[in-house]
């Protein structure tokens, strides 16, 4: 990454003009839709939006940079000009660092209730075909387990995400007590994001419901030869994908508004803990926060995030797809399958 | 006597003497006829088409035994749902919407025209041990197919002394419970739990006049009881269950008329996509058994019509990850098929579209009976 010298102007006299913001919001978003139609390109989307969430976290912080792209490379670091592959490809390069770090992070978090639930509906139905309603209560079981530790995971996984993308390694993924400091300093974001990304959830489930209920409300995709409904798929992934990168996008930006607002806060109050980090370098005066407010707010959170399983698993239940449960939009990959 | 035994028996007396015939029934001698419902709503992709059939036996072996129908269709009609209580009563009666949902309980239905049990047995003098309905262990909604609802007042054909009778572990359970709270073994609280477990199964049929199995049926149970226990762990589960049930009823019973319901690939309503395969693989392999089972007993050999029919199809969607779930009323939910043979049973394929209404009528001809109440002709063409 290339750190600029201060600016001398403010962004706004010396920024992009409005005609142009849009410009390049139209062209990332629609890079982005493309690249969230399959599950690899898919990943690349996931990088360039994991540097960017890094890159509005240092920006609030102060760290002026330039803006992550989706394929050329920084014609300098540290003062020193890039070479010819670099500069062409350096930018698709880091967006796939990141995006592998950035799924890396998510499944290490999300497989331990996600594999459950895979297990859960594989197992549960296999015991059911076979009538085995004397072990019949195992399946769900398994599944409700799943949701309590989904509940307990995703409320914290924004400002995971947010963390692990500002200090831009995998390790800060991990970092439980920065986390823990995290969580208490963002507050009532924490349920205002969960309570966002069930609602992003919402448009998947949406479109399984379509999808599932087609020959009802248009009995002309029954007679599709196969290549006309190779094709219509092929529309439908796409606009998914948009729904998916936009989704991402609105998310992992607020989130790192959030992580921005707590993260220097939190390393204020505990200087220690956040030696070396981005978030140190901006730390801000902060006090503590009530116990029992953060823990009201979580559970608030889990709440919301209990809705979010909801509508996976009915969404499972309208189509099924075994990598639906691991690649969900709302957990991991901006793909919706 | 108990209470509610005396009022079951009460009402079967009155509704079998309403139904009586006045006239004496000759012997039945014509060919034993085994309907197998294809059940759980299949599509013919997975079952007829040649290339990619998952029931290889059906296709490949029996279809050109005899009659191929390809293009079997449920009428598409306004209330006409094509699920499987609805398909089954469809084959049974020969009439769409020739059921009724019963009163306080969901997803039951009970004919409201006669079945083709009570057409066979009030035309001939057939014990009901030899008209058989078999069912799935989870399709307690199933056991109301063997009579009709006149019994309680409409119509004159129907009821309790025309009924067929059921073979299911519903039944079984029933059989199990009352014998172990009559042997009294069981310590205090097993035998409560029996007994909150015989109070369930008795709930479950809210008409409350079915009555007790003959005498061999109930012997059947008692030698099922021996070979398989107490537990339910030990028989076959699944449509499997139905296979042995019929395989042994074909033995012990004998019956002329055997209706087998088989059901599992019904789980892909939401599923794993392979169990609705694996459970057309599953009835192919019963279907080789009961073939298998006919052809070796005198009783049934060069004598017995096979008809092989599904209650209904399921969806074909190209959209979907699993294109063929199980919703209703997709056109390809109206489209399914059937095969027919046996003695009397012409081979070839029927090239023109057969409607679900003419199963019954043409099960009727081949018996020897009139299916008066059916909406549907028999397929004539079919008889040689």
């Amino acid at each position: 990454m290339t750190h600029l010298p201060e600016p001398a102007l403010s962004p706004a006299d010396y920024g992009p003009g409005r005609l142009a913001r849009l410009g390049r919001f139209l062209l990332n978003g629609t890079i982005g839709t493309f690249l969230c139609a399959g599950p690899v390109t898919a990943v690349i989307a996931l990088g360039w939006l994991t540097r960017r969430q890094g890159h509005i976290a240092r920006d609030r912080f102060g760290a002026a940079e330039e803006t992550p792209g989706w394929l050329f490379g920084p014609r300098e670091v540290e003062g020193r000009p890039t070479g010819r592959l670099a500069r062409a490809l350096g930018g698709l390069a880091a967006n796939i660092r990141a995006g592998l770090m950035a799924l890396t992070a998510l499944l290490a978090w999300t497989l331990p209730f996600t594999l459950l639930w895979l297990g859960a509906w594989w197992a549960g139905w296999e015991n059911s075909f076979n009538k085995g309603y004397e072990q019949a209560f195992v399946g769900p079981s398994v599944f409700l387990f799943g949701a309590m530790l989904a509940a307990l995971i995703l409320p914290a996984l924004p400002l995971m995400l947010a963390h692990t993308a500002t200090e831009d390694r995998l390790s800060a993924a991990f970092e439980l007590r920065r986390l823990r400091g995290l969580v208490a300093q963002a507050g009532w974001r924490i349920p205002a994001l969960s309570i966002l990304t069930t609602l992003c959830a919402l448009p998947f489930f949406a479109a399984r419901g379509l999808i599932t209920t087609a020959g009802d409300w248009a009995p002309w995709t029954q007679d599709l030869t196969p290549d006309e409904a190779a094709a219509l798929n092929g529309q439908i992934a796409l606009a998914l994908g948009a729904v998916a990168f936009l989704a991402t996008w609105t998310l992992r930006s607020l989130a790192a508004r959030a992580y921005a607002f707590a993260a220097p806060r939190a390393a204020a109050l505990r200087p220690g803990r956040w030696d070396g980090t981005q978030a140190a370098e901006a730390a801000q005066p902060a006090r503590s926060r009530s116990r029992l407010i953060t823990a009201l707010w979580y559970v608030v959170a889990m709440t919301a995030t209990l809705a979010n399983a909801f509508l996976i698993l009915a969404g499972q239940f309208l189509d099924h797809a075994w990598w639906r449960w691991l690649f969900h939009p709302a957990l991991t990959l901006p793909w919706a399958g | 006597m108990h209470r509610r035994s005396f009022t079951l028996g009460s009402l079967g007396l009155a509704a079998g003497l309403a139904a009586r015939p006045a006239f004496a029934q000759p012997l039945y001698r014509g060919p034993n006829v085994i309907l197998v419902r294809f059940g759980g709503g299949v599509r013919r992709a997975e079952t007829i088409d040649e290339a990619a059939t998952w029931a290889p036996y059906l296709r490949h072996v029996l279809a050109p035994r005899g009659t191929f129908i390809p293009d079997l269709r449920i009428e598409q009609l306004e209330g006409v749902n094509t699920s499987h209580a609805e398909g089954t009563l469809n084959l049974l009666t020969g009439r769409y919407l020739a059921y009724r949902e019963l009163p306080g309980v969901g997803d039951q239905l009970e004919p409201t025209e006669p079945t083709l049990f009570e057409y066979l047995r009030r035309a001939f003098d057939i014990p009901s041990h030899q008209v058989l309905l078999v069912n799935g262990e989870d399709r307690p909604q199933e056991e109301f197919f063997t009579f009709g609802s006149g019994a309680f007042g409409r119509g004159d054909h129907f009821g309790l002394d025309v009924r067929s009778e059921m073979l299911s572990l519903h039944r079984y359970k029933l059989y199990r419970t009352a014998m172990q709270l009559a042997e009294g073994r069981l310590p205090g609280d097993e035998l409560l739990k029996v007994q909150e477990e015989r109070a369930a199964l008795l709930t479950k049929d809210p008409r409350g006049a079915t009555p007790d199995p003959s005498p061999q049926v109930t012997a059947f149970w008692a030698r099922w009881r021996q070979d398989f226990g107490d537990t339910g762990l030990k028989n076959p589960r699944g449509d499997r269950l139905l296979t042995e049930l019929s395989v042994r009823a074909l033995r012990e019973l004998q019956p002329r008329f055997l209706m087998v319901n088989y059901q599992d690939p019904d789980y892909v309503h939401w599923g794993n996509p392979s169990h609705y395969t694996r459970a057309i693989a599953i009835i192919d392999e019963g279907l080789q058994r009961l073939v298998a089972a006919a052809d070796a007993d005198p009783f049934y050999r060069d004598n017995t019509i096979f008809v092989i029919t599904p209650d209904c199809g399921r969806d074909a969607n190209p959209l979907a990850e699993v294109p063929f779930q199980h919703h209703f009323n997709s056109r390809s939910a109206h489209e399914t098929w059937a095969v027919i043979f046996g003695p009397g049973i012409g081979k070839g394929v029927v090239d023109r579209r057969v409607d679900q209404s003419a199963i019954a009528p043409t099960i009727a001809a081949a018996m020897g009976f009139a299916a008066s109440r059916a909406e549907g002709r028999a397929v004539e063409e079919i008889f040689l």
